[in-house]
């Protein structure tokens, strides 16, 4: 029952955030971002008592045989935490910025935070794909009516890129489905379902699940995403406005990630084994490629879209590795870099607000001036550059580990991304934050009392779950055991 | 009555209205005044009238017969109204060939 | 049967009343109550026994009291969205009026037909006083035009159409469809007429229903008439249409399902294929919907092409009938304002007044079959129907495409938010009165809600 409100709960106040006229209405959408952050911690705290009693089932389209089926896995919690988490964290951000039309905007964020919970949350194909669609929309209208001055194409080009990968995902949905064979929970006739447990429970063939796999891959990787299908990810994190891009790499990355653990893995084991080292390869392709690429960005902004290919680049090769360290290390790096990537894109956006400019050339010394600013911006920055003691430490040294068991040659070159990625942050960092002051960051103000209120909590985050990330771990643990135990026996079963 | 009917094989029957319904689909996709393309679309609709006959004396079932009556009444009701609507053309074009109908050509 | 006398009075009492000075909004008034009776008439008979009429002539049942009560439905809501276009007429308001009745009349004898001689007359009578009603703007020559190629058009299918019904009637020597049935399904060696004249009708249906490659009357005849019956002839005929012609083919035709579902699997490709690649360089709105129906069309002829499931053919009338209507709705205001119905005449239309420019997308989204929207739930019925029934190809193409239709779908989505109107385009007056608004939003609401529970309407059949 909890589950249901924290899923609906972000719809009904983005309904009723569009009909608030005037200024209250920031307030009142950063209420109910905290109100759901609440009631996510009541369910937390509910997983960790009872995960059963959190799943619920009704009846939606019953000639279809979809029901509204959610459930809270130990993943998907990760998840619904983090989203619960950042989005009161990224309206609050939104706050020194005076939007034109706020209350769609408002309303937007909101409804999109709704439907990322929706995908985390359905254990019901068709609902899943529809949430997976549906968090489509808020995000293309915010990037595209509040975006900066390329977004029309950019946006589109966004849209249209990920409609195509969902769509021969919706082959694949429409294919399982008929698959399944299971008797109707009233009248007992055989009808087929899009329910989760039936679905694992297929006996599909070899060549249907590698096709299967390909076409549910193609969406996810276009998500996260993963090269060759990176094209569209840069333009839009630029032209998008901060919110949007903090929404976009934040969270609705996630989305992919999460399909590959929850959707792909279970049910095409075998395509999954079969094609996980071309997935591997492209994967680490990406991050070297990304990485350098990164280096080259004169645009902040541009710099660390890259830098999110690379990391998620290491992550999706820890996926399809395929072993204990590689998989937990992708979970908690999931969370981690969510946290970190939202603050930087804040920093940046402060950093552009104040003096009108993302170029790193063009800045510099904004550390004498703004010195609050500095010490977060260099707690965030380590935590994404992987130190240790910072969030994303704990997340790249298991994921290293998990590619070295599947294959050290592989991880050799994944662990360039340690490299790369120290060189580009620092590099950002040093140009921006130290050396001299010049015209443009004469007049740079330190940070005021909302961007100290979200930037601390993330800071906070990163070092605290740098030095403590059991718990996560631990949260996640039966998880991933479950998944590994789906993987594996279906593998030993065929040899 | 029956045998005299049956003297003319069916086959024959079913001949000339296809060839007549031909000659009819040619003269609608060839022609480019309106008044002979209709003609032909006339043209079409008693080949079938001519065929229904024949399929209805043949079997001594009289449904058929009777239809030809309904298509013959409706054809007629649409020879009032496309005639119509070929007078609305031609008051406002001066001409009846279909060749100048291109303004919606995108 | 009732529902069918109710209309044809009603259509004759206009004519007739045509004759005295009566207010328009009298006339419209009472086309609205003739409709909402034969409505009620109509529903009176559902889960009944079926009963026949016209010595058998008609037979209504549960399937054609959903279809009819569809195009009545439709109708009313296309009516309700239209006192624009109708304030707009100056002469023989009642005979246009009461042309619409006859044309509801005609596609009631098409839905609820029990023997060919009925199809050819609701045919018939449907589409003459389309021809005229193409041709109702006189002065105009698109409009001429348009008439004169539907009419042409028309009759040739129908005269196709025709000698399709006479070789069946001269294979099974009946005209009744259990006549046919029972001729097809006996098992005896069918002669060759019988499938020439399947084919035939096949030929015929598929002009009537703008089916490629018999669709090429469609956008010039939905481009040159007046808007609203572009919007009458592109949702209202196609439920009426494919009703006939799923009814058709699975009571006459199943059993022989071998002979012609190569065919049907080639014409639904050719369709929406054509559909969407014609529609992708057009740069006026009207035509672009032209072409989406042609598309869509494709869809409901993969509903034929499975033989069954007569519920998702249904719900994807309904639901494309409801997003097409708000969608030309929107367009009439819009070309009214401009004085064209180009993309260029939405830009900005989002500032200059939301409602129109949200209902416009919501309804563009739906056609192009984003999830949340009718248009989606739609699409998944007929698309796993389809993958069930095997044609694995037929469905890869609809997903190609409709990945194409986002395309050209989303160019107007563009242009109403994120183009700016010019300055003389911010001085439009949309003239939209509160009745037009409420309609408009109840059929925004109907879409969204469609989309998410689409059980409503689908598990009637």
């Amino acid at each position: 029952m909890m589950t249901l409100i924290v899923l609906f709960l972000p719809f009904v106040a983005a309904l009723l955030l569009s009909l608030v006229k005037g200024e209250s209405v920031k307030k009142i959408a950063l209420g109910f971002a905290l109100a759901e952050l609440v009631l996510a911690l009541m369910v937390l705290n509910q997983y960790m008592i009872d995960p059963k009693a959190l799943s619920f089932t009704c009846f939606w389209i019953t000639s279809l045989g979809a029901h509204l089926n959610i459930d809270v896995s130990g993943i998907s919690m990760l998840l619904v935490l983090l989203t619960a988490v950042l989005i009161p964290l990224i309206i609050l951000s939104t706050f020194k910025h005076d939007y034109k039309n706020p209350a769609a905007f408002y309303a937007l964020i909101l409804a999109m935070s709704g439907a990322l919970i929706g995908v985390f949350v359905a254990n019901d194909l068709l609902l899943f794909y529809v949430f997976w669609e549906a968090a489509l929309i808020p995000i293309y209208f915010i990037a595209a009516l509040w975006g900066g001055e390329n977004r029309i194409k950019v946006t589109f080009k966004f849209f249209l890129y990920t409609v195509i990968g969902s769509l021969f995902m919706l082959i694949g949905v429409m294919y399982l489905y008929l698959q399944t064979n299971v008797p109707h929970p009233i009248t007992f006739e055989p009808h087929h379902s899009f329910d989760f447990d039936h679905l694992v429970a297929l006996n599909l063939s070899f060549q249907e699940q590698c096709w299967l796999f390909w076409a549910f891959f193609i969406a996810f990787a276009i998500k996260m995403p993963i090269f060759p299908f990176h094209t569209w990810q840069p333009d839009t994190y630029t032209e998008a406005p901060a919110a949007g891009t903090m929404l976009l790499s934040g969270i609705m990355l996630k989305m992919g990630i999460f399909g590959v653990l929850h959707w792909l893995m279970p049910i095409m084991n075998e395509g999954f084994y079969a094609n996980a080292k071309i997935v591997i390869t492209l994967a680490i392709i990406g991050v070297v490629y990304a990485s350098i690429l990164a280096i080259m960005q004169k645009d902040m902004k541009r710099l660390i879209a890259y830098s999110s290919i690379a990391h998620v680049g290491l992550i999706a090769a820890g996926l399809f590795a395929v072993n204990e360290q590689s998989l937990q290390g992708a979970v908690i790096q999931m969370f981690a870099h969510g946290v970190n990537v939202v603050g930087l894109f804040f920093i940046i956006d402060i950093i552009e607000s104040r003096t009108g400019t993302r170029d790193i050339a063009s800045l510099g010394g904004i550390i004498n001036k703004a010195p609050k600013l500095g010490v977060l911006f260099v707690i965030i920055m380590l935590g994404a550059v992987a130190l240790p003691l910072t969030n994303g430490f704990p997340g790249e040294f298991l994921l290293l580990n998990g590619i070295f068991q599947y294959n050290a040659v592989l991880a050799a070159v994944a662990g360039l991304t340690i490299i790369l990625g120290a060189v580009y942050m620092l590099k950002m960092y040093q140009n921006v934050m130290l050396g001299e002051v010049n015209a443009l960051t004469e007049k740079f103000t330190d940070l005021t009392m909302t961007e100290f209120a979200v930037l601390v909590p993330i800071a906070a985050i990163v070092i605290i779950t740098g030095i403590y990330p059991q718990y996560f771990l631990d949260l996640t643990q039966g998880d991933v055991d479950h998944l590994l135990k789906l993987v594996n026996t279906n593998i030993v079963t065929i040899k | 009555m029956d045998s005299v009917i049956k003297i003319i094989p069916l086959n024959a029957y079913i001949i000339l209205s296809a060839v007549i319904f031909c000659i009819g689909i040619v003269g609608v996709l060839t022609r480019r005044n309106a008044i002979i393309i209709f003609m032909s679309v006339e043209l079409m609709l008693n080949a079938v009238n001519l065929l229904l006959a024949a399929f209805s004396s043949y079997s001594g079932d009289a449904n058929g017969q009777v239809f030809v009556f309904f298509i013959m009444a409706v054809a007629a009701a649409e020879v009032a109204v496309g005639l119509a609507i070929i007078v609305m053309m031609y008051r406002n074009t001066g001409s009846v060939d279909i060749d100048l109908l291109n303004k919606l050509k995108n | 049967m009732i529902t069918l006398v109710i209309l044809a009075l009603v259509g004759l009492f206009l004519m007739i009343a045509g004759l005295f000075d009566i207010s328009r909004k009298a006339v419209f008034g009472v086309a609205m109550t003739g409709m909402v009776a034969a409505l009620a008439g109509n529903l009176y008979m559902w889960d009944k026994v079926p009963m026949a009429y016209f010595n058998r002539m008609i037979l209504i049942d549960n399937y054609d009291v959903a279809f009819i009560t569809a195009v009545l439905g439709v109708s009313m809501f296309l009516f309700l969205l239209s006192e624009n276009y109708f304030g707009k007429i100056q002469n023989y308001l009642t005979e246009h009026y009461a042309l619409y009745m006859f044309s509801l009349v005609g596609m009631i004898a098409m839905i609820s037909f029990n023997n060919l001689v009925m199809l050819f007359i609701g045919i018939e009578i449907l589409s003459v006083s389309l021809y005229i009603l193409a041709g109702s703007e006189k002065n105009n020559l698109s409009s001429n035009e348009a008439s004169l190629k539907y009419f042409l058009m028309g009759a040739f299918a129908t005269g196709i159409l025709l000698m399709g019904i006479t070789l069946i009637y001269g294979a099974s020597g009946s005209f009744y469809l259990s006549g046919i049935e029972q001729y097809f399904t006996s098992g005896n060696e069918l002669s060759p007429i019988a499938y020439i004249g399947m084919f035939l009708v096949l030929v015929g249906m598929s002009f009537k229903v703008s089916v490629a490659p018999f669709h090429f009357w469609t956008p010039d005849v939905y481009d040159g008439s007046p808007t609203f019956v572009t919007a009458f002839m592109s949702t209202v005929v196609k439920i009426a249409g494919f009703a006939a012609f799923f009814k058709l083919f699975y009571i006459c035709f199943s059993s022989v399902i071998h002979y012609w579902v190569e065919v049907v699997s080639v014409l639904v490709i050719l369709t929406v294929t054509i559909g969407a690649m014609t529609a992708i360089t057009q740069k006026s709105v009207k035509r672009l919907l032209a072409y989406s129906s042609v598309s869509h069309a494709g869809y409901m002829l993969m509903v034929v092409l499975v033989g069954a499931d007569a519920d998702n053919l249904m719900f994807y009338v309904v639901a494309y009938s409801i997003s097409s209507i708000v969608a030309f709705s929107v367009l009439m205001l819009v070309q009214e304002a401009a004085g064209n119905a180009e993309i260029t005449s939405f830009e900005g239309l989002a500032k200059v007044n939301p409602l129109l420019g949200f209902a416009m997308t919501v309804s563009m989204l739906s056609l192009a079959g984003i999830p949340l929207t009718a248009g989606f739930m739609a699409k998944v019925y007929i698309l796993t129907s389809v993958f069930n029934a095997g044609h694995g190809i037929v469905v890869l193409v609809a997903i190609l495409t409709a990945m194409v239709g986002i395309y050209y779908y989303f160019k107007v989505i563009i242009a109403i938010y994120f183009k700016t109107a010019t300055e003389e385009r911010k001085l439009f007056t949309y003239n939209s009165s509160s009745l037009f608004k409420i309609v408009l939003f109840i059929g925004i609401i109907a879409i969204i809600v469609l989309g998410i529970c689409p059980d409503i309407i689908h598990n009637l059949i």
